[in-house]
């Protein structure tokens, strides 16, 4: 068993590398963080590896196996780094010899942190671990039991785990692996992945994969903020993200709710670092996470993509970004999803979340209450919603007066309203199953827009 | 300056204290024997009754009145009160058997539920109490009746000394407020998108606390003098709501631990699904390799079929339809395997061809395969 694990923690490894050579020609601007590119890149490499076993498998034929899987996870690196050699007249090879000096020169940093921001940090990593530890008895002790996970997610992972190969036959029941067919397959694949590695499809082992979530948007999240914030502050706010129950609770349960709210998160955050003058890279970079925010769930296509559209139409009219680089960065971006879009078109997949896609527009007079009492009174994301909204009131004109603080504004707004419109404003609410999950995915923004609201707030204090 | 600060800490102390200083709560017992025999109850029109049970009756035993449950007996008293009146109710009963007590307001009307009004109990052969805050949304109007419903899975002898309804006093209602405030929902298929904690008398306890809050975070932004102060009970809100939060997962896990983890493999038991964990791997370990497909009748949730599919795939699930010659039944009483014709009869008629049980879950629980 304990093999089976380790087998689990190589394989979530080996699909690093692709992503970190992928995130490191893509900052061309040098702006990222080391640490940001590490994880940034994780997610990068596991999306993009999913993405590959899906193309490979569907348009060539190829069955999941050894070939396919070790295929998936290196070609990538050779055609990207070809790519960072045109760049740059060299090839960035791994320097095992750096990585001393660069431990000893992060451990000498953390020397010099004041005592409380140590102890702060020991009081982080500690309520984390005793989260992820409960979450991981969890995983590995109980089965599958949520809905959509084993009528979708799980699911469509186990058939194509035992099939070898995604099921296209037309009228099958396990079409695309059964479930809900329209979705994207970024987290049954990846599911898939660790399922071969461990050797067999096991919910212990497969289900692992959420607490992996959890745990990278917490680092993506903290490596994220620029070094101008201050750190205890980025402490508080890693440490706020972590608490979150939703959040939480959803690194013990095998949805992909909380994979596509690290690419929403990537993909907006990485906008707003943009427009707050920290370089090209993340113009970019906020492209390919929208790519494979839309490989991650329907939202991405139906919303998240809409709504960058205009977002990224806007700035270009305001001429915040050149029209070379908006050009690029939606080149790349549809690149990247070509091979799911192609897909997903020349198959008429829906687009909605479920198998649909039309809707009605009615008023759900009768879920107004039920939604202000889910999001802002029931403690799924402890008071952070109602922070963010006393915030966005009170201080309204100190964030609008900074156009990137303004962007972040704006598009944290839009999209919970469009979020929640969706489910007032037309028949797809259902039995309000989705609502507290679909803001859950916008919380990761709520604690950044928080984050720099008080970094803003306490510099203005400090200044008058 | 300290005197000020004395008589301040004073006032705040008395204000503490001044709900303990109340009198005691005003009780009204509904059911004893004593009251059941009483002039003033034969007298009266509302009378208690027995529902959803054979025997109808109750029994002089011990100090109680015994109640002889099939499983799911209702006793139902249609008295008219509202939270204003009463807002705790009391049972002191044993049983021979483990039970769920659940308080339904308005039982043959709204009968609305929920988690707060169930209680389970184990058997015991000495009386216990177990009392229910009514403190809740449903009966801050006056109810028509009042309906106590007993389950249990097999049959038990319910030995009921007294039933009393009372008004908390003030001290009582804040501890109440606490206990309400720590009480967790169970984990429901649904938990995974709303769960339903943490409340405070049947509301989201954030409730109570929203205008601290906003308060707090006016002061926050406007008021430099309390800037740090109102920081710090803030952020105290958040670290208590976090806790609050860990331990209702901790206490999912605790319970999963307890109920799925931890007993042997025959009677484990996962949250609203029991044992179908259990049942889905016996059936997986008693299927053949050659088996691609099973008819598959259940009892229980609407989730099981398409639950089993996922758990014993590539085998595919049929639910409820004749499609292939493997029946699995799962906790069905109206399908049985009839000796004489060999086949499988459910209350229409016949359901397969002759065929064989080849392998047994429990008496309700079995593989069935056509000839």
């Amino acid at each position: 068993m304990i093999l089976a694990y380790l087998k689990i923690i190589l394989a979530i490894f080996l699909v690093w590398p692709r992503g970190y050579v992928l995130i490191y020609l893509i900052d061309r601007s040098k702006s990222m963080s080391f640490g940001f590119k590490f994880f940034g890149g994780w997610l990068l490499g596991l999306a993009g590896f999913t993405l590959d076993l899906f193309a490979t498998n569907v348009f060539s034929g190829l069955s999941f196996g050894p070939l396919l899987f070790i295929a998936s996870s290196i070609t990538q690196i050779f055609g990207f780094g070809l790519m960072i050699f045109l760049f740059e007249r060299r090839i960035p090879w791994p320097n095992p010899k750096k990585l001393k000096p660069f431990l000893i020169r992060q451990f000498n940093g953390f020397l010099v942190w004041p005592a409380w921001q140590k102890i702060a940090l020991g009081l982080l990593i500690l309520s984390v671990l005793i989260r992820a530890a409960a979450s991981f008895w969890q995983i590995t002790n109980i089965p599958t039991y949520d809905f959509d996970a084993w009528n979708n997610w799980n699911l469509r992972a186990k058939v194509i785990y035992t099939e070898k190969t995604i099921p296209l036959a037309a009228g099958d029941t396990f079409r695309l692996g059964g479930g809900i067919s329209s979705y994207p397959l970024n987290d049954s694949l990846f599911k898939v992945w660790l399922a071969a590695a461990a050797g067999g499809f096991e919910d212990r082992y497969i289900n692992l994969a959420s607490l992996f979530y959890y745990l990278i948007l917490l680092a993506v999240f903290y490596f994220s903020l620029p070094p101008q914030i201050n750190r205890g502050l980025k402490l508080l706010a890693a440490y706020l993200l972590s608490s979150l129950p939703l959040v939480y609770f959803h690194s013990q349960v095998p949805y992909a709710d909380l994979l596509f709210s690290i690419f929403l998160f990537l993909s907006v955050a990485s906008l707003f670092y943009y427009l707050a003058g920290r370089g090209n890279s993340f113009y970019y970079f906020s492209g390919i996470a929208l790519a494979f925010s839309i490989w991650t769930k329907n939202e991405g296509l139906s919303i998240i993509l809409p709504l960058m559209i205009i977002t990224t139409v806007t700035l270009l009219i305001l001429k915040k970004v050149q029209l070379k680089h908006f050009l690029l960065s939606w080149f790349f971006a549809a690149l990247t999803i070509a091979p799911w879009l192609f897909f997903r078109t020349i198959n008429n997949l829906y687009f909605l979340s479920g198998d649909s896609s039309t809707f009605n527009l009615v008023f759900n007079s009768q879920f107004i209450v039920e939604i202000i009492s889910s999001i802002f009174l029931r403690s799924h994301f402890n008071f952070l919603w109602l922070l963010v909204f006393m915030v966005m009131i009170l201080n309204f004109k100190g964030i609008w007066s900074e156009f990137s603080r303004r962007y972040l504004l704006i598009t944290l707004a839009a999209l919970f309203l469009f979020y929640n419109v969706v489910i007032l404003f037309t028949d797809k609410a259902l039995d309000l199953s989705a609502l507290a999950r679909i803001n859950l995915q916008l919380a990761p923004l709520g604690v950044l827009f928080l984050t720099f609201f008080f970094q803003d707030f306490f510099a203005k204090i400090k200044g008058s | 300056m300290k005197i000020k600060v004395y008589i301040f800490l004073g006032f705040g102390a008395l204000l503490f204290l001044l709900p303990v200083l109340t009198l005691a709560a005003e009780k009204k017992i509904i059911f004893s024997p004593e009251f059941l025999t009483s002039q003033l109850y034969l007298n009266s029109a509302n009378q208690w009754q027995i529902f959803n049970n054979i025997d109808e009756g109750l029994y002089p035993a011990e100090e109680g009145l015994l109640l002889k449950s099939d499983g799911d007996a209702y006793l139902v008293y249609p008295f008219q009160f509202s939270s204003k009146d009463y807002d705790r109710l009391r049972i002191k009963f044993f049983s021979d058997q483990p039970l769920a007590v659940i308080i339904l307001p308005n039982v043959f009307t709204t009968a609305y539920h929920t988690f707060e009004l169930n209680k389970k109990v184990s058997a015991t052969s000495a009386a216990q109490e177990i009392n229910f805050s009514l403190k809740l949304p449903f009966f801050s109007e006056p109810l028509d009746n009042l309906s106590i419903n007993f389950k249990s899975q097999p049959p038990a002898n319910i030995v009921i000394e007294e039933i009393s309804l009372e008004k908390m006093d003030s001290a009582q209602l804040m501890l109440q407020a606490i206990k309400d405030y720590f009480h967790v929902a169970p984990y429901s298929p649904f938990s995974v998108n709303l769960f339903p904690a943490p409340r405070i008398f049947g509301r989201s306890a954030l409730v109570y606390f929203l205008p601290i809050i906003l308060v707090l975070v006016w002061l926050f932004l406007f008021a430099g003098r309390f800037r740090k102060i109102a920081a710090i009970i803030l952020f105290g809100f958040w670290l208590l709501t976090d806790l609050r939060m860990s331990y209702e997962f901790f206490s999912y896990h605790f319970t999963d631990y307890q109920s799925y983890v931890k007993p042997p493999a025959a009677e484990k038991s996962l949250r609203n699904y029991e044992d179908f964990y259990q049942f889905s791997d016996w059936l997986k370990n008693n299927l053949s390799s050659a088996d691609s497909a099973v008819n598959f009748y259940n009892f229980g949730s609407v989730h099981f079929p398409r639950l089993l599919q996922y758990l014993i795939y590539p085998v595919r699930v049929i639910s409820e339809q004749p499609a292939g010659d493997i029946y699995v039944i799962y906790n069905r009483t109206d399908i049985v395997y009839n000796p004489a014709d060999q086949k499988l009869h459910n209350l229409s008629g016949e359901l397969s061809k002759a065929g064989e049980i080849v392998a047994s879950y429990n008496q309700n629980s079995f593989i069935f395969k056509e000839q």
